[in-house]
Order: C-alpha cells, then sequence, then structure tokens
C-alpha cells in the first residue's frame, strides 16, 4: 500500500480500544511482541491479562509450546567455567527451532541466585512454567542416621526466581524416585489454596513416589503453603504389585489425577493418583502382545484437551502407537475396578527429506514429549522434534557437548506465551 | 420485539456536524451499539452518534447496507436466488474496494467500527492495518501507526537482546 511510503505528517492517534482491536488480530506471535514493544502505552495493553486472554481464548494448549529441554553439557575449553583436569557437566538449556531462547546455561536464569548450586543440578520435572531440580545432586546428598538427605529446588525460569526446599530425609530412593509439581491452576476448584509462607512467590506442592530402602513405596509430599515436607504416606495397592523403580523421574496430571510410570517386574504399569484423596490405583500399560512386539520405553503423554495417552514407539520403524485408558468394569458404587491401556491409533511419522534410510533401518527414541511435540533422537546421534498428532518430523542441530542423551538426562521444557509476555513486558 | 412488525422501519442517524443520515433499521442494527439502544427503548426520533463526522458515517452506513442482507434473518431470503459462495466472493470483492482508503480514513473507520460496535467492519479495518504492519520493523510500525517511542535507548537494547527471538 503506497501510503507507508509517505506518512501522513499529522499524528494520527487511535484511541486504546481501537489500538486492542488492532493488536488481537496481529497472527504471528514474534509479530505481536515486535508491535507490544513500539511503545510503553501498548506495552501496557498487551501484557493485560484480559487482552491476553482474548487473544488465548482457550487453555487447551494453544498458548503452550515446546521452548526447548534442558540437558548436561560436557564444558570445553570455551566455557568460562571449565578447568581441566576430570571431565566437567553442567546443566544446559538447549532451545527447539524457533524457539524464543537462546542457549544458555540453567544458572544464567538466575543471575540473582546462587550460581554454583544451579550449575550441576539435576532437572527433574516441569510444570506450568516451574522446574524441580536436584541441587548438586554430586555433593548434597547426604547420610544422616541412615536416611538420604536431598535438596532440592523450585525455579521459574521466566521470572528468575529460584527457592530452595527445606532438605529432604527419609529412605527413599531418591534416583529411582518420579516427581512432579502441582500448582494452584490444578487446584482451581479446591480450598486447598492457603496463605503462602514468607519465602515462596507462589503456590505449589511438589509430590514423590518411589520405592523405600526399607519397607513399601511411599509418597512424600510438600506444600508452599505450610513450608514443610508431611510425613510420608505408604502406598498400598488394590492389586498384586508394587514399585521396584519409576522409569522417569516425571510424571503426567490431567483430570485431577497424576500418573506415573512404574515398573515392578513385569509389565510396566501406571500409578494413578487422585490429587484430593490421594487414592491410588494401578493401570498397566501393554499386555504381553505388545510387549513383545517393542522394546521401547512407553512414554506417559496429555493431549491438549487433557486426556492422559501412553505412546509407544515402534523399534525398527516410523510408528508411533497411540493407547488411550479404557476403563475396565466397575464396581457398585462407580469406581473403576481395572482399566488398561489399549492402543487406539497408529500415526506414521514422516522424516524429512534428507533421510533416504528405510523405516526398517532407523531406530528412534523418544527422549521425551511435552504439548503434543516429541523429542526423538536416531541410532546416528540425529536429533527431532515431532508432532504426535500429524507425525511430521524436523531435523535440528546438536551443539557440540550434548553425547549419550536418553530419557533420564533431557527434561522438555514448555513455555506459556502469556506468561511470558507479562514476563517481558510488565516491566516496562 | 415490537419494531419488527413494522417491515421497513427507518431510523434516523445524526452526526455531530449536523447532517442526518435516515436508514432502514436492519441496516443500523448490524451496529451492536445501536441495536442495544433501539432495543432499549432509547431511540424515539433520531440516534446521535458522537465523535464520527457525516464523512465517515455515510461510509459506515454504505458498508452496513452492502452487509445487511447475507446476515441474520433476511440471509435465507438472498440466498434462494444466488450461491451463498458466489455472494461472499461478490462481498470480499466489494471489500478489498471499499478499503482502498488512505491511512487517516481508515483510522477513522476503525474508531467507527470500534465504537459502533459492527464486527465485520473492525476486522477488515484491522485486518488491512495489520497486514500493512506485520512484516515492518519496529520503526516502520512506528511511523505508520504515528507512536512514539518511550524507550529509553539503553531500554530497547535490553528488550532486544532479552527477545532475539521476536525480532529475527
Amino acid at each position: 500500500m503506497d501510503e507507508t511510503a509517505a506518512p501522513l505528517p499529522e499524528a494520527v492517534s487511535l484511541p486504546d480500544d481501537a489500538i486492542r482491536e488492532i493488536l488481537v488480530r496481529v497472527e504471528g506471535t514474534a509479530t505481536l511482541f515486535r508491535c507490544a514493544v513500539t511503545c510503553k502505552n501498548w506495552s501496557r495493553l498487551v501484557a493485560d491479562a484480559s487482552f491476553l486472554r482474548r487473544r488465548w481464548p482457550d487453555d487447551h494448549g494453544a498458548s503452550r509450546f515446546l521452548a526447548g529441554f534442558l540437558a548436561p553439557k560436557r564444558l570445553d575449553r570455551t566455557d568460562p567455567d571449565f578447568r581441566t583436569g576430570k571431565p566437567m557437566f553442567a546443566t544446559f538449556f538447549v532451545p527447539t527451532p524457533r524457539s524464543v531462547f537462546a542457549r544458555r546455561s540453567l544458572s544464567s536464569f538466575f543471575p540473582n541466585a546462587d550460581a554454583c548450586n544451579l550449575d550441576s543440578a539435576e532437572p527433574l520435572t516441569a510444570r506450568r512454567g516451574l522446574l524441580l531440580v536436584r541441587l548438586s545432586p554430586n555433593v548434597a546428598v547426604g547420610y544422616k542416621y541412615g536416611k538420604s538427605v536431598v535438596h532440592l529446588a523450585v525455579c521459574n525460569p521466566l521470572a528468575g526466581v529460584c527457592e530452595v526446599l527445606p532438605p529432604l530425609c527419609g529412605h527413599l530412593d531418591f534416583r529411582e524416585s518420579s516427581y512432579t509439581i502441582l500448582t494452584s491452576a490444578d487446584y482451581s476448584s479446591s480450598a486447598e489454596q492457603q496463605s503462602l509462607q514468607p519465602g515462596y512467590s507462589t503456590f505449589f506442592k511438589v509430590l514423590i513416589i518411589g520405592p523405600m530402602k526399607f519397607g513399601p513405596p511411599s509418597l512424600y509430599r510438600f506444600s508452599s503453603s505450610e513450608s514443610r515436607w508431611s510425613k510420608p504416606i505408604k502406598l498400598t495397592f488394590d492389586t498384586a504389585g508394587g514399585i521396584r523403580d519409576c522409569k522417569h523421574p516425571d510424571a503426567i496430571v490431567c483430570r485431577g489425577k497424576v500418573h506415573w510410570s512404574v515398573r515392578n517386574w513385569y509389565p510396566d504399569y501406571s500409578v494413578d493418583m487422585d490429587m484430593e484423596t490421594l487414592h491410588i490405583s494401578q493401570t498397566m500399560i501393554m499386555d504381553r502382545t505388545t510387549y513383545s512386539e517393542t522394546n521401547e520405553d512407553p512414554q506417559l503423554a496429555v493431549t491438549a484437551e487433557g486426556t492422559p495417552l501412553v505412546l509407544l514407539l515402534s523399534r525398527p520403524g516410523l510408528q508411533l502407537k497411540v493407547c488411550t485408558r479404557q476403563d475396565g468394569r466397575k464396581s457398585e458404587n462407580g469406581a473403576v475396578v481395572k482399566a488398561t491401556w489399549l492402543t487406539t491409533r497408529t500415526v506414521e511419522l514422516k522424516p524429512p527429506s534428507p533421510i533416504k534410510r528405510r523405516p526398517e533401518k532407523i531406530y528412534l527414541r523418544l527422549l521425551g514429549e511435552k504439548s503434543g511435540t516429541m523429542l526423538l533422537k536416531d541410532s546416528q546421534r540425529q536429533i527431532y522434534v515431532a508432532d504426535v498428532e500429524t507425525g511430521e518430523m524436523e531435523e535440528f542441530e546438536l551443539p557440540n557437548g550434548f553425547d549419550g542423551l536418553n530419557r533420564r538426562k533431557v527434561m522438555l521444557f514448555k513455555m506459556d506465551w502469556l506468561a511470558l509476555f507479562v514476563s517481558r513486558l510488565r516491566k516496562w | 420485539m415490537a419494531t419488527r412488525e413494522a417491515g421497513k422501519k427507518m431510523i434516523m442517524l445524526k452526526s455531530p456536524d449536523g447532517m442526518e443520515f435516515e436508514v432502514e433499521e436492519a441496516v443500523a442494527m448490524e451496529s451492536q451499539t445501536i441495536r442495544k439502544m433501539i432495543e432499549d427503548d432509547c431511540a424515539d426520533t433520531a440516534i446521535l452518534i458522537p465523535n464520527i463526522n457525516s464523512k465517515i458515517l455515510s461510509r459506515v452506513i454504505e458498508y452496513c447496507n452492502k452487509h445487511v442482507p447475507t446476515t441474520g434473518a433476511t440471509g435465507a431470503a438472498a440466498s434462494d436466488t444466488v450461491a451463498p459462495a458466489a455472494l461472499a466472493e461478490d462481498l470480499k470483492i466489494w471489500d478489498a474496494e471499499f478499503i482502498k482508503v488512505n491511512r487517516a480514513t481508515r483510522f477513522d473507520l476503525i474508531q467507527a467500527a470500534s465504537y459502533l460496535n459492527i464486527k465485520g467492519l473492525l476486522d477488515l479495518t484491522s485486518q488491512t492495518t495489520i497486514d500493512t504492519i506485520s512484516d515492518n520493523s519496529l520503526e516502520e510500525i512506528r511511523s505508520f501507526l504515528s507512536t512514539k517511542n518511550d524507550y529509553l535507548p539503553e531500554e530497547e537494547q535490553t528488550i532486544r537482546r532479552e527477545n532475539q527471538w521476536a525480532f529475527q
């Protein structure tokens, strides 16, 4: 349009309402951000909660995206913290293609926190913008009266806040345990939210389940409104079972339930816990026939609509099986007695054109899944992001120093546009 | 509603510069703001439209006139003779012609559409503006929308450094 070439000399100022109408229609998120920082007034208009809710109206995942993942990086001579001698690792953030972040160390997100603590912190789980880490796992696992002592911290990378929890002391086998964070958004309908103890900027709960060195598997709970660890609860299961180890350090949460992927002896189960009642049940993930076809780890996932899923990747091949939970027979009071995870559809993965190998020569590993985006690695150590719905795969370059990535070392980090816009625009 | 049975009831719209426009009620009710006034019985003789001059108001009425038969209760009658898809295509071409105005007029139309709450017109005018600014740099967006950069140079540097993703 030619009027851009010769702008009118007089200032044409639009009222805020009209500007809002224009901005809410801006398509690209990056373009919206650029518009927002044209002046402080627009910044204020965009960072407004009602504007952001109008822009991303549903909470069905459209506002969330995979920002990248956290993984240990072997430090080399170019890293400022490098010392000669034994190999050194630090936790780094690796962006996925077109992410909003650049590659940087985890500690660089927290300029005011004690950097030495976070450099080698081990990410355990990430949910709703909060990240649970174990501080200096090599140093801080202390022993006290035969119990292990673990130091955990809950961090908010966008806000740059890192809150260290009181040390957790117990017989839990922390290396085989599984962790999750619950926030006020998970408890929106209940009276769970109480006043915060000083030192905590937001309401959260940390739940840990795992095998014990002595006795049955237990559940540990921490709440920021009480600022202490509750007495551990011994887990009892209706069916014969237990927990030998937790397959993944993180859990999924949907529809008021927490699902952990665990192993007893054979086969794999999910442990399902009601957030309100803490009632525990177990659901078999695969029957024997499915199990014999694949040696891939089942991966728990949640759809945008909040349906729990299990993802199974064929090895070799390019097939992704998606299993949903089928409730079996119900008892008289309506409670589900037996449920299973059954394959409901198969997604063909579509590798990018440069891969010439035949599907039976391709061995993919699932490194993680968040918001319908999977992180995959092939036997040639190439990394991909792939869409669970379409199977579309995109290749990207893994920087040096990230060798030997596996499911336990990689922690996918999901971002919320609303939170990002607020954190980047409110300060102006 | 009592006003419906009168068939083609006319409404008088007045601009602040004294011009009067007689329009069909159905056309005027394209504007949710006017619809509300009519439904609340606040519109016996004439409705004064503040802040919108006669030139812009006549264009808004032109838009509503064109768009009224395809929406709402009368839409079914129109689609008997013309296929809905062809009609929509026709409207699209008309819209594209309608919005070929200079920047100041378009901004006036946005304001008018925003005040009168006419969704179609608001979509059209805002979207056209968006299409113009989408691929432009910060400076071009500022000059086009006449906003003043009130960030200090160091503040702007910080924004660019922290948010490289938005400036690539």
